[in-house]
């Protein structure tokens, strides 16, 4: 009997009717056996099924392209110097994100704020740029029923906007929650920032793939 | 059949452990001090550490820069598909790793983690290889395969290999 | 081992846990009054947008209880036309379809194809996955691995929020001009393309049930990996945790191709691509005015990607019920653990790489077919070391008839006869005579109908009284089951008669203008009568349900004596969210029954070895009585 704590809480959070009472184990800290905490884990799994939903993006690319008897190199109809820049622009903006979690470590929150801010920054002129592409290529009338390279520009840029959109929705909230969180909660916080720096590092490496893929090969 | 060694100690993140205690005694992390920074090895907390973690990350900022460089380069050069496929590919799987080693500590991470890529990493080149092997099987034994053939022919010659220019 | 001593020492403790069972229901009364002092919750946050895992399974369960109906419906209608091909419904059922799609109470073909892929989709995505995975994965994971919820509880919920909407965009499709989709559940492209709009319906209702079951998966996968109780070891997890950890990772990485798939159907669809449309398409003498150069059978593969390891998805949360319920009522552990296991994941890994079975027929040439015949034979070993290991453990067991017994019982020969007929399909010769045919649909209704509803049912005959403190009533539980069992033989077992006969599915008519069909096409009104009796049959169980939750007989927290944590570590039901008073420790493996020696007959995974347990009380009676004493101290 002694391994059992024969004791109920008077208050305890598991009976307390209030869900925001119960406590979720390692939700902060690592589980010693899986080293990680939940988060991590969750965040992990999630991009494994990104990569199977991108991977089947690019079957289609290369089944379609080496089906075509025409097919069009990237840089003679695609806006290469913009690319490049938008490029520039999404590796800064994961340098930024991960400058701001080793700040928070450091304990430093306001230069944190200033990278997410920074971050943020890059996700808006990203899809600046690709409005600014998407635009130039509608004017021309080319659209993704032109063709169908233009149909994988189209879903594969789209699909990627999709995803800084997503993610630049989170920096938004971090920076607005940022005080209330790092006063309440410091490690749950950084951990957030952590785990959102590896959704955004993933989507800067699908476009590390895309843009070669799309505008120079 | 006793196990008493139990694999890891649960307390920390369950109140629920602590017997009788009143509801301050929640877990918090000045208690538990052997839990402090524990999430992971490779990202201790003290201040020299993330300073040289920082200058790291610079490092593999700068890289990537000149890579993307070096990759629109190669592109202007007009190179045969092919070899403009095999290069950009390269060059774009080395920035690839660089962000996913460095920005996203793949290099020290842990084994479940490695577990799951791995095995999406394998379902994923499946995915790849059947569509795949399906089109160059059947344009092997079925040269009218390819519904497009009856546009002009392209003026490089359509191989199996698979010619995937020719505009 | 003398199992009549045990029965007899288990009697024993049963009279005397009578007595417990007042005790606990004092403890529950007493917390339940202690809750009302605390912050109220809003009846919003507690019913409808609940984070807790148990009410959100529940929320799951009856609403793909109630998709299973409409699904099952659907095929009544479809199964009258088959009967009797252009006779007319009877009145009142002509009128709820409408003119439109029922003129003078007779069916119209495109209806009859809505129908087709409505059922499909529905049994498949709405009913069944939710039901085998939102409701029982959710409800019992955290219970059985003694965590207080889910890792994510939040997720959790706005997994069931993008369930629901899913699935009502998905039935609201019948109202779009044209209908619903009727592009068959498999929607394959050019056809699903140029198909009326209720194919873009589908599509939208399949994103959000898609992102759904991911988020899902990604939650339960991390709850069962970060959230197991001290001493809950991966190889002491019960059968049912393995069996929901493999589906959730082929949900994870099969799910996200369809969904490319889906985005690109959506894409050929409303934004004129070509994706899957090949150039040189004519449509009723009109040539279609697109780029070209698409690739329909790219669809099926990424489509096929998803939905083979669908069909594990479909069958393993049933093997792991069957598990649980056969291990509880044979009174003795179940035969090969380890091989379960290791079949179980096994089963996983090899879902993954036989989706093209599936495309014999479509010209992929003989290497590729000879790779997935094989590939699809292997698949077949570890089902059965799965099913042998499970109706070994029946061996020497002194087996109580329960309902979910009975249930347990008849999935056996029921899935085997599923999975033996699948065999024949799986190698391409054979294939190329039963691909499409009537045969494939009694095999796969043999794996789902018998196989994974009648585990459903097990699950839900067995873990009742743990959400609901009520048992269902067993002598109409035995009803449900014979006349179910009987009926739905009845209507699957002539298909393969039809299939090998030659008789296409889809077909309007059910085949009566062929002359091949003519012998075979009588059985379809035998199949029909009895789909209707299998209907007759369903109303007790319905009855049984809803009068259970409010009048049924109240039960003690572990009724079937089971050693697993959801039953000895807790109340029945659960106390309110948080599951544990007291955060279980865990001892021994899932299924130890019988252990020689033991007062009991059953020996829960939480208590201590060296505890001796004094008669009564043992499990949740041994807490409710110390905390009732606490309490009074």
């Amino acid at each position: 009997m002694d391994g059992h704590t024969l004791t109920v809480h008077g208050h305890g959070p598991a009976h307390g009717g209030d869900h925001h009472e119960i406590e979720i184990p390692y939700t902060v800290h690592s589980r010693p056996d899986t080293g990680l905490y939940n988060g991590k884990l969750g965040i992990w799994l999630f991009l494994a099924s990104e990569v199977m939903l991108f991977g089947a993006l690019f079957s289609t690319l290369i089944l379609l392209r080496t089906s075509a008897p025409t097919w069009p190199h990237g840089w003679e109809v695609l806006n290469v110097p913009l690319a490049t820049a938008n490029t520039f622009n999404l590796i800064a903006s994961s340098v930024t994100v991960i400058l701001a979690w080793a700040n928070l470590r450091l304990g430093n929150l306001k230069k944190a704020k200033l990278f997410l801010a920074i971050t943020l920054l890059c996700g808006f002129v990203f899809m600046g740029i690709k409005a600014i592409e998407y635009g130039t290529k509608f004017s021309h009338h080319l659209y993704p029923s032109t063709h169908n390279f233009y149909a994988t520009y189209y879903v594969m840029t789209g699909l990627h906007g999709l995803h800084v959109v997503g993610g630049m929705v989170v920096f938004a909230y971090l920076l607005l929650t940022a005080d209330k969180w790092y006063a309440a909660k410091r490690d749950q916080f950084t951990n957030r920032v952590e785990v959102t720096g590896l959704y955004w590092h993933f989507v800067d490496l699908v476009w590390i793939f895309l843009f070669p893929i799309l505008y120079l090969l | 059949m006793t196990d008493t060694a139990i694999p890891h100690d649960h307390s920390a993140g369950n109140p629920d452990q602590h017997a009788g205690g009143p509801a301050h005694e929640r877990f918090s992390e000045a208690e538990h001090p052997t839990h402090k920074g524990d999430h992971d090895p490779a990202h201790h907390n003290d201040p020299e550490h993330v300073r040289a973690e920082i200058r790291r990350y610079l490092m593999v900022f700068g890289a990537l820069a000149v890579l993307t460089i070096v990759t629109v380069a190669i592109s202007q050069l007009h190179l045969p598909t092919w070899q403009a496929i095999a290069l950009g590919l390269l060059v774009a799987t080395v920035k690839g790793s660089l962000v996913a080693a460095f920005f996203m500590h793949l290099l020290s991470e842990r084994k479940l983690i490695y577990a799951v890529l791995v095995l999406t990493v394998f379902f994923f080149g499946l995915m790849l290889w059947g569509p795949w092997h399906q089109r160059n099987n059947a344009q092997k034994v079925w040269p009218g395969y390819d519904l497009n053939a009856s546009q002009p022919a392209p003026k490089t010659p359509t191989e199996p290999s698979g010619n995937t220019s020719g505009h | 081992m003398p199992p009549q001593r045990q029965v007899r020492v288990g009697n024993q403790w049963m009279r005397a846990r009578d007595a417990q069972r007042a005790l606990e229901e004092a403890l529950r009364v007493a917390q339940e009054e202690e809750s009302g002092h605390g912050p109220q919750q809003s009846f919003i946050s507690k019913y409808v947008f609940s984070v807790d895992h148990k009410w959100i399974g529940i929320q799951y369960a009856v609403t793909s209880l109630v998709f299973l109906l409409l699904g099952f419906s659907m095929m009544l209608l479809m199964r009258y036309q088959l009967a009797w091909p252009g006779q007319p419904f009877p009145a009142w059922i002509a009128k709820f379809l409408g003119q439109a799609n029922a003129p003078g109470g007779v069916m119209l073909p495109e209806f009859y194809n809505q129908l087709g892929a409505m059922h499909g989709t529905v049994m498949v995505f709405l009913a069944i996955v939710p039901l085998a995975v939102g409701a029982f994965g959710n409800y019992l994971v955290p219970l059985q691995i003694g965590a207080p919820d889910m890792a994510f509880p939040k997720l959790n919920m706005m997994s069931y929020w993008l369930y629901l909407p899913g699935g009502l965009i998905m039935l609201s499709s019948f109202l779009m001009p044209g209908g619903a989709a009727n592009s068959g559940w498999t929607s394959y492209p050019p056809l699903s393309v140029i198909a009326t709009d209720g194919q873009t319906v589908w599509i939208l209702g399949m994103v959000l049930l898609i992102t759904s079951s991911l988020l899902g998966s990604v939650n339960f996968i991390v709850t069962i990996f970060q959230l197991r109780a001290k001493g809950l070891t991966f190889m002491r997890l019960p059968f049912f945790v393995w069996a929901q950890l493999v589906t959730s990772f082929l949900l994870l990485l099969a799910f996200p191709p369809l969904e490319a798939a889906a985005i690109l159907q959506l894409m050929d669809r409303v934004a004129g691509t070509s994706f899957f449309m090949p150039s040189g398409l004519v449509v009723s003498g009109t040539p279609l005015q697109n780029a070209g150069g698409g690739n329909p059978l790219l669809w099926q593969h990424l489509f096929w990607f998803l939905a083979h390891p669908e069909v594990y998805v479909l069958i393993l949360p049933g093997m792991g019920i069957i598990s649980e319920v056969i291990a509880n009522n044979t009174r003795k552990p179940l035969w090969g653990y380890k091989s379960l296991v290791g079949a179980g994941v096994f089963l996983g890994f090899m879902s993954f790489v036989v989706w093209a079975h599936h495309m014999f027929l479509t010209g992929m040439g003989t290497a590729i077919s000879a790779f997935f015949q094989t590939t699809t034979m292997i698949i077949s070993i570890p089902s059965v070391i799965i099913l042998t290991a499970l109706i070994i453990s029946l061996w020497g067991g002194a087996i109580r008839f329960t309902v979910p017994m009975m249930f347990a019982l008849a999935f056996l020969p029921m899935f085997g006869i599923g999975g033996l007929t699948g065999l024949p399909l799986g190698l391409a010769a054979a294939d190329i005579h039963l691909h499409d045919t009537y045969y494939v649909i009694g095999h796969f209704h043999y794996v789902v109908a018998p196989g994974t509803i009648f585990a459903m049912f097990a699950g839900i005959y067995y873990w009742f009284p743990k959400a609901t403190g009520r048992q269902l009533n067993e002598f109409w539980g035995k009803v449900h089951f014979w006349g179910s069992l009987i009926a739905m033989n009845g209507v699957f077992a002539p298909m393969f008669l039809q299939g090998l006969a030659g008789v296409s599915r889809r077909l309007y008519d059910g085949g009566a203008q062929y002359a091949h069909a003519k012998p075979i096409i009588h059985t379809n009104v035998f199949m029909s009568v009895s789909a209707f009796i299998l209907l007759a049959f369903q109303l007790p169980f319905i009855i049984n349900f809803f009068y259970s939750i409010f009048k049924g007989r109240r039960v003690g927290s572990n009724v079937w004596d089971a050693t697993t944590l959801e039953w000895a570590a807790t109340t029945s039901p659960p106390l309110a969210h948080g599951n544990f008073t007291v955060a279980p420790v865990v001892y021994r493996g899932p299924y130890e029954y019988s252990v020689p020696g033991h007062p009991t007959d059953f020996f829960p995974q939480n208590e201590p070895e060296d505890a001796v347990p004094p008669a009564p009380a043992v499990g949740g009676g041994m807490l409710a009585a110390g905390a009732v004493a606490q309490k009074e101290s």
